[in-house]
């Protein structure tokens, strides 16, 4: 029994892994600018995507292996992935975000809504067999370490991998001019622009590296799912922006947490009570209602939303 | 008098153009449909920059007795127009059934500004409480149909009470999470049919005569839809009847207060707890009406008619047609009805087409074909003039 | 003034849209009452995904339909040439329901035949039940389609989910003694049928039970805090009741967490390669139970094989299109002789009463409407492919399975 609840441990956390870079874009971008960009989750799909169609092009891919060792042209297509992530991201910022700044943030909520579905549509019909689930190249090493099954080397480099872009973000966040101006920028704005932060700089900035998180994201669940399909990227999304807000939305670490939360709940109600596994949505969503009715602010509450 | 007279022909015209435009639609092909939305937009545009919106609606709003005998002897005549064509009348009847949820809806995106991301789970709670008690309990569809939206009404509570704790995107999650969780508990549970939903349910009868019986008049054979073409436009006109009214009510102008500011609201009086939950549960109502509908409508439902895609589509209906404004509404849920139905022969492209659509419609008029009116007060009890009418809106004037 | 100069151009816009659409509509009234000039027509109905996510595994049945069709219209032996016509249900039940009052609409259609999906077909069926409008299903494999109650409306020449996983169950629990058996399935309508038609197929068995059922919603791709479940609770064999994909998935996920010694089985959703090429070298050995035959292998099946590549010389007629072209050829049969006026209700007695001697065999109805033709197949994975378990290096012991 105590090496079942271990082993359902580590499938928590895997889970997390792949739900918490997304629930983090939520966070940078609501943190900066105050909005909810829905199309997130297809935004990472769809960078999943970009890195499948490269390594199925067969003389690129060769190419590639050719120059480079395995693991630098494996890494160079991950990058690939998350330039394309920024590239989407900045694309949809300027066609559905920008264009109703400062207006009824219904619209923008729908805009960004309808996006996705254009992003999602766009795979499906474009990419050659779109609709089909593909199967996700295996671009992370095999095998185990210590020869213990939950310890692949492709769960230690997801878990890494999160736990360095988290440090990267920190680092960035806390210690870079840019980072500094962005926390400025999302605690007031219209001081942050008086002392001359260039706020539109920021807001690309930001998107630049959310896109790349949202690519890196993608790749990583893609990973661990060892399959893609187009239309993942809605309950993708809702997932990361629920781990967000269970979190607190706005905060990077809160994105960790309420991810680590909501994996938890999915994975303890699949594992420990019979017949749950058709039920671990629903348990996942209860969690997310009562912590809006109950503790709005979520676990870490950077910012509250009771402004009355 | 002439004057008087000049004014009724003109609005009788508008509603005729309106109901020509309405049949054209319906008989074109979907690019003929965009056109004529295309043109909308531009008309309307020009009507807005010119003043000329204003006017015609007075004009409707005037002579309201003239247009809706236009507009009623229009659906009356409908089945002969289309010469009887079951899918055509299909679709007039589902744009029926969606605009009586798009205005139930609009209680919450228009009335109290809030987006309420689940209006299919009130649609469905209506079907299938009636369906289910129909089909495993035997009750008359009349009786179930009653029970649905008295149980809609009731789930209108239980999605409302998060509504008074949470606003904006934290009240999209909320409702979208229990939109999701509404899906996938009925996928779980097997007395209502399951991932299998619930065929067979019966059709509605009066006196013994079942709604789902071929027409036979003048010679021509009409299918069963028209009989329930005329039942379902029967209830949306009493739809739009108790919308408007509500606009107009105080509860319609509580319900604009809390939009703009809660707290001056509670200030002013206003019990925010029990307005705002009102406009959930008078949706609620509406759309478990047409839940029931639909459902003794097509004899099947299951999770899919119900899910968060729909849910979206309700949305887009409201938003696109114009939130707080009971023709816009009606606009978006023809419109929007009419194009999904067509973009069925193009399945591949369906969602993308209708994401397009929504983008580019947001970004032409993101606040709706027909916008939130400025209200206007008393100008139909003193017939005050044009002038004096506007001039009593902007003192602020009240019933 | 103003005003007044605004009323009329208000009432010139109107005058001009008025006109415009009233022109536009007598052009519209001009198309249509070209189109609906003919003399009695008999149509027969093809329903089916022939979009969406299934649409795919319909091509080869569409084509056997036309094909059987075109076959019967150029052999004049019925007093007309009958019309095919088509409906997409899009594997969606609503879209079903709705396509199904379309067609009992239309006085001229006949009979249908069709349905790939069971939530559809199960949506349609009081439709057409209702119309009196028989329908012949060829793809739909619920058991609870064919019904008593339903007769002599609604037939099905292909074996149901329980017949189905019967003969496979029987094999692995009777002959092979795997006891303890674990079920991952899907909460759609197929994988909750697969689930009860497994339970039926090992129903009595002595000593075999159930030890858990995961039902997983489709489109899931993380197996892995059920699958680690399974580890800890010493099972023999699994029982996939769900789609290609998830299964897919789950086998190789149970690899990757090194379950590899367990039997596992599956339902026809699986015999397709790119089951095999999703899941790798870990469905290797698993055993699946598919219905009917290889046609070439079947007495009447050359000549079919040899009509449809003729006429469709690229593109196989799939999993079910054996099953579609003895459908529409019943209801030819079933025509023949109800002169050239038939009736959907006269016919539907016919087709109920039908003896027919066709690709798979005789077929003959019983009291619910399903065939008495249970042609089933069980394969094995070997080496990458799917191959008869009779022909397989598994059944003559050159490999092994793993142990009970």
């Amino acid at each position: 029994m105590g090496s079942l609840i271990l082993s359902q441990v580590f499938n928590a956390i895997m889970l997390a892994c792949t739900l918490a870079l997304i629930g983090i874009g939520f966070s940078l971008f609501f943190g900066v600018m105050d909005i909810v960009v829905f199309c997130l989750g297809d935004i990472a799909i769809a960078s999943a995507f970009c890195i499948l169609g490269i390594t199925s092009l067969t003389g690129v891919y060769a190419a590639l292996n050719g120059i480079f060792p395995m693991v630098v042209s494996n890494i160079i297509l991950v990058i690939c992935g998350g330039v394309f992530g920024a590239i989407l991201v900045t694309v949809m910022y300027h066609t559905v975000v920008a264009p109703f700044e400062g207006k009824n943030i219904n619209a923008s909520l729908l805009s960004t809504v309808a996006a996705g579905y254009v992003i999602r549509e766009l795979i499906g019909i474009f990419y050659p067999g779109g609709r089909d689930p593909q199967n996700f190249p295996n671009l992370l090493p095999t095998g185990y370490l210590f020869n213990n099954t939950m310890l692949s080397w492709r769960n230690i480099i997801i878990v890494g991998t999160t736990v360095l872009v988290l440090m990267l973000l920190y680092w960035f966040v806390n210690r870079t001019k840019a980072g500094i101006s962005i926390q400025a920028l999302s605690q007031n704005k219209e001081a942050s622009i008086m002392i001359g932060i260039d706020w539109h700089k920021m807001v690309i900035v930001t998107f630049l590296i959310g896109g790349f998180l949202l690519g890196i994201a993608g790749f990583l669940t893609a990973s661990y799912a060892s399959t893609l399909r187009f239309d993942t990227g809605s309950m993708y999304g809702l997932l990361g922006f629920s781990v967000a807000v269970v979190g607190g939305l706005g905060s990077i670490y809160g994105a960790l947490a309420g991810s680590l939360v909501i994996a938890f709940v999915e994975v303890f109600v699949t594992g420990f009570i019979p017949g749950g596994a058709a039920y671990s949505g629903v348990a996942g969503f209860l969690i997310v209602v009562l912590f809006i009715i109950f503790r709005p602010e979520g676990i870490i509450g950077e910012k509250s939303i009771s402004k009355v | 008098m002439a004057a008087r007279l000049n004014d009724k022909i003109t609005a009788a015209l508008v509603a005729l153009g309106i109901c020509l435009l309405v049949y054209i639609s319906l008989m074109s092909s979907l690019l003929v449909i965009l056109i004529i939305v295309a043109l909308l937009v531009v008309l309307l545009t020009y009507c807005e920059k010119t003043g000329l919106i204003d006017t015609v609606f007075q004009l409707m709003g005037k002579n309201t007795t003239l247009t809706s005998v236009i507009f009623g002897l229009f659906i009356i005549s409908l089945p002969f127009l289309v010469k009887g064509n079951n899918d055509l009348l299909h679709i007039m009847i589902i744009a029926g059934i969606m605009g009586i949820v798009a205005l139930g809806l609009n209680f919450q995106i228009g009335g109290i500004g809030q987006i309420n991301f689940a209006p299919a789970v009130f649609y469905g709670v209506g079907a299938y409480t009636t369906a289910y008690l129909s089909v495993r309990l035997g009750v008359s569809p009349w009786l179930g149909t009653i029970a649905g939206v008295c149980l809609a009404t009731l789930t209108g509570v239980i999605i409302g009470l998060p509504a008074l704790k949470a606003r904006g995107y934290y009240l999209a999650l909320v409702t979208i999470a229990l939109q999701t969780i509404f899906t996938l508990m009925i996928i779980n549970i097997p007395a209502v049919g399951g991932p299998n939903g619930i065929p067979g349910i019966p059709y509605y009868q009066i006196f013994g005569y079942s709604l789902h019986s071929r027409v036979e008049v003048f010679g021509l054979t009409l299918p069963y839809q028209v009989n329930y073409l005329y039942l379902v436009y029967i209830v949306f006109a009493l739809a739009i009847v108790a919308a408007s009214r509500l606009f107009k009510s105080r509860y319609g102008i509580a319900w604009n207060a809390v939009d703009q500011d809660p707290v001056v609201a509670a200030t002013q009086g206003i019990n925010l707890t029990s307005i705002q939950l009102l406009s959930f549960c008078l949706g609620a109502a509406f759309a478990g009406m047409a839940g029931a509908l639909y459902a003794h409508y097509t004899g099947f439902i299951s999770n899919e008619n119900f899910d968060f895609s729909q849910s979206l589509i309700l949305i887009c209906m409201v938003i696109l047609g114009g939130s707080d404004n009971v023709p816009g509404v009606i606009t978006g849920a023809l419109l929007l009805t009419m194009i999904d139905q067509k973009l069925a022969d193009y399945a591949n492209y369906r969602l993308l087409m209708y994401g397009l659509v929504l983008i580019i419609i947001l970004l032409v008029r993101s606040k709706g074909l027909l916008p939130k009116r400025i209200r206007i007060y008393g100008e139909r009890d003193t017939g005050m003039s044009n002038g004096d009418a506007k001039l009593a809106a902007g003192a602020g004037g009240k019933r | 003034m103003t005003n007044f100069l605004k009323k009329r151009s208000i009432l010139i816009l109107a005058c001009v849209v008025v006109s415009l659409s009233l022109m536009s509509s007598f052009l519209l009234a001009g198309c249509s009452s070209k189109q609906s000039a003919s003399a009695k027509t008999v149509k027969v109905a093809f329903i089916g995904p022939l979009t969406g996510p299934d649409a795919s595994e319909v091509v080869g049945p569409k084509n056997c339909f036309d094909l059987a069709i075109s076959q019967a219209n150029a052999s004049g032996k019925l007093p007309y040439q009958i019309q095919s016509v088509y409906y997409d249900d899009a594997s969606n039940a609503g879209t079903a329901a709705n396509d199904a009052q379309k067609i009992v609409s239309d006085p001229d259609i006949i009979a249908v035949t069709g349905f790939f999906n069971s939530a559809p077909c199960a949506a349609a069926i009081p439709i057409f039940k209702n119309a009196g409008i028989p329908l012949v299903i060829w793809g739909a494999i619920s058991k609870d389609l064919t019904q008593a109650a339903n007769m002599p409306y609604i037939t099905r020449v292909v074996p149901t989910t329980f017949q189905e996983i019967q003969p496979m169950a029987t094999m692995v629990t009777q002959t092979m003694g795997y006891k303890k058996w674990a079920v991952i399935t899907s909460t759609s309508t197929y994988g909750q049928d697969t689930l009860a038609g497994f339970k039926a197929g090992i129903q009595g068995v002595p000593g075999v039970n159930i030890v858990s059922v995961d039902s997983i919603a489709d489109g899931t791709t993380d197996f892995r805090p059920v699958v680690t479940k399974l580890k800890s609770e010493d099972i023999d064999a699994v029982f996939f009741g769900d789609n290609l994909t998830e299964a897919a998935l789950a086998v190789r996920q149970m690899q990757e967490l090194g379950i590899t010694n367990v039997l596992l089985t599956g339902t026809s959703a699986l015999t397709d390669p790119a089951y095999i090429k999703a899941a790798g070298t870990a469905c290797e050995g698993m055993i699946v139970s598919q219905s009917g035959e290889d046609p070439t292998l079947l007495p009447n099946g050359q000549a079919f094989v040899a009509a449809y590549n003729a006429k469709y010389p690229q593109g196989s007629y799939g999993s079910y299109g054996e099953y579609a072209y003895d459908s529409t050829n019943i209801i030819i049969a079933a025509l023949d002789g109800l002169g050239a006026n038939p009736n959907p209700k006269d016919l539907a007695t016919k087709i109920a009463a039908i003896n027919y001697n066709g690709l798979l065999g005789t077929t003959t109805f019983d009291a619910n409407g399903q065939t008495t033709d249970k042609l089933t197949t069980i394969m094995v994975v070997q080496d990458g492919q799917f191959i008869s378990w009779d022909n397989s290096q598994y059944k003559t012991g050159v490999r092994k399975l793993p142990p009970v």
